[in-house]
C-alpha cells in the first residue's frame, strides 16, 4: 500500500483501489483513466451500441467507487475485477435492453473505423470484413462472445479471463475454442453467400 | 493425437500455453492431418481480423464529463451528501424505490401487528368514520392534524410531479416517528392514514384518514 500523497502515475492498481476505497479522488482519476478504455471497448465489443456501452463504463466505475473497500488484493487483479463488473453490468443491460440492440446496426462503428489514405476499393472492403466480424462476434452467445472479446480482443490471458468470469481456466478454453470455431463458421458463411447452408457448427470442429 | 485435441493445443499455441512436451506432438499430427493444417490456416486468419478489429477500436475512449460526474459522485458518497447517487442510470434506481415502498409497507403492518395484538374487524379500525364519530362509552379520539405531513428524510428526495393516496392503518403509537403529534389521551389500536407516494415509488408525506375534507 502506498502513503498518501505518494505520486499515483506509478502507484499500481491495488493500491489505487485501495485508496479509492478511502475516498481518494486523485486515485480514482488515476485508475479511471488508465482502464476507462479498456472496460469501454470491452462494453461495446460485448453490445455492438457505443451509448449502452458509455452506460456500462459509468456503472463499472460506479460501482468501484462503492465496492473499493470490498476488493481483496491478491484474491484476484484489478483488471480481472472491473471485466467481472462490466461483465456483470453488460448482462444486465443486454437482458433489459435486448430490442434495442440491433445486430443490423452497421453505424455502431462508423467512427472508429480507421480511415486510411490509400486505395478507397481496398479500405471498403477491409471496413466491410471488420463490420462482418463484429456482426459475428454479436452474434456468438454470450458465454462464447465473452471470452472470445477477453481472450483474443482484450488479450487477457486464460488465467484473468477465467478470473473475471468467475469460471475454471480449462472452461474459458474450451469455450474459446468453441466460440472462435462458431466465428469462423459465421465469417465463412458470410464471406461466400452463395454456400450459406445452415450448417450445425458441430460438424466443423 | 486425435484432431479435435490437436485444434484445442493450436488454441494453446497461439494463447502462449501450450506445454513444451505437446509441441512435438502437435507438429507430428500437423503433418500428417491436412485438414488441421487447414484448420491451423483459418484460426491464424481469423487472429489476423481479430488483431485489426481490436487495433480498430482501440482509439475509442470515454468522454471527459464523465469522469467529472464519477468523482462528484465519489465525493458525495463519501461525504453523505444526497447527490451521491446523482449518476446513478436508470436502470440501477428502478427498483430502489420499489423496494423501499415495500420495506415501508412492510414496517408499517410489522409495527402493527407488534403494538396492537391481533388485527381487530375491520368495521372497528377500517373506516376513518371511527375517528370522528367513536362508539358509545369510548372517549373521543382527538388527532391534531391538518393535511399531508412530510414524512422523516422525504426533504432529501427530489422534488416530484405526481403521486397517488394509498390508504393504510397505522397504529397510533407509531405516529409521532411520522411527524404526526398525538394527544396523550387518544387510545392505542390502528387508525387509517393516507400515504402520498410520488410517482418515483417514494412516499413523501402522510395524513390521518377523515381529518381532512
Amino acid at each position: 500500500m502506498m502513503n498518501a500523497g505518494a505520486p499515483l502515475d506509478s502507484a499500481d492498481d491495488d493500491s489505487l483501489v485501495a485508496r479509492i476505497a478511502l475516498g481518494d479522488a486523485d486515485a480514482f482519476s488515476t485508475l479511471f483513466r488508465r482502464r476507462c478504455n479498456t472496460v469501454l471497448q470491452f462494453a461495446l465489443h460485448m453490445t455492438g451500441v457505443r451509448a449502452i456501452a458509455e452506460d456500462v463504463t459509468q456503472d463499472v466505475f460506479l460501482t468501484v467507487i462503492r465496492q473499493a473497500n470490498r476488493y481483496k488484493a491478491g484474491e484476484s487483479n484489478v483488471t480481472a475485477w472491473l471485466y467481472g463488473i462490466a461483465r456483470n453490468h453488460v448482462r444486465h443491460r443486454l437482458r433489459r435492453d435486448r430490442p434495442v440492440v440491433s445486430l443490423d446496426d452497421s453505424g455502431v462503428f462508423e467512427q472508429e473505423l480507421p480511415n486510411d489514405i490509400g486505395d478507397p476499393s481496398r479500405d471498403l472492403a477491409r471496413a466491410e470484413d471488420l463490420d462482418a466480424l463484429r456482426k459475428a462476434i454479436l452474434g456468438l452467445p454470450k458465454r462464447y462472445r465473452e471470452v472470445v472479446v477477453l481472450c483474443s480482443l482484450q488479450q487477457l490471458s486464460y488465467v484473468d479471463a477465467a478470473a473475471a468470469l468467475g469460471c475454471a481456466v480449462g472452461t474459458v478454453r474450451s469455450r474459446l475454442h468453441r466460440g472462435r470455431a462458431l466465428l469462423a463458421v459465421k465469417l465463412g458463411a458470410t464471406s461466400r453467400p452463395a454456400q450459406a447452408q445452415p450448417r450445425r457448427a458441430r460438424c466443423v470442429v | 493425437m486425435r484432431c479435435y485435441r490437436a485444434r484445442h493445443l493450436v488454441l494453446d499455441r497461439a494463447m502462449n500455453r501450450l506445454q513444451r512436451g505437446l509441441e512435438t506432438a502437435l507438429d507430428a499430427h500437423l503433418n500428417e492431418c491436412a485438414a488441421c493444417r487447414a484448420y491451423v490456416q483459418q484460426q491464424q486468419g481469423l487472429t489476423c481480423e481479430l488483431e485489426r478489429l481490436a487495433a480498430a477500436t482501440a482509439g475509442v475512449g470515454t468522454r471527459q464529463r464523465l469522469e467529472e460526474q464519477l468523482l462528484d459522485a465519489l465525493r458525495a458518497g463519501h461525504t453523505g451528501h444526497p447527490a451521491a447517487g446523482a449518476v446513478m442510470t436508470a436502470s440501477t434506481r428502478r427498483w430502489v424505490p420499489i423496494a423501499a415502498a415495500a420495506a415501508a409497507m412492510l414496517a408499517i403492518l410489522a409495527g402493527w401487528w407488534l403494538l396492537s395484538g391481533p388485527p381487530p374487524s375491520r368495521t372497528a379500525a377500517g373506516n376513518g368514520a371511527t375517528l370522528s364519530n367513536p362508539a358509545p362509552g369510548n372517549p373521543p379520539r382527538t388527532v391534531s392534524i391538518s393535511g399531508f405531513v412530510p414524512l422523516p428524510g422525504a426533504e432529501v428526495l427530489p422534488a416530484f410531479e405526481s403521486g397517488a393516496i394509498v390508504r393504510v392503518e397505522i397504529p397510533l403509537p407509531l405516529l409521532p416517528a411520522y411527524g404526526i403529534d398525538v394527544t396523550p389521551d387518544v387510545r392505542d389500536g390502528p387508525v387509517p392514514a393516507d400515504l402520498l407516494v410520488a410517482q418515483d415509488g417514494w412516499p413523501r408525506a402522510i395524513r390521518l384518514a377523515g381529518t381532512h375534507p
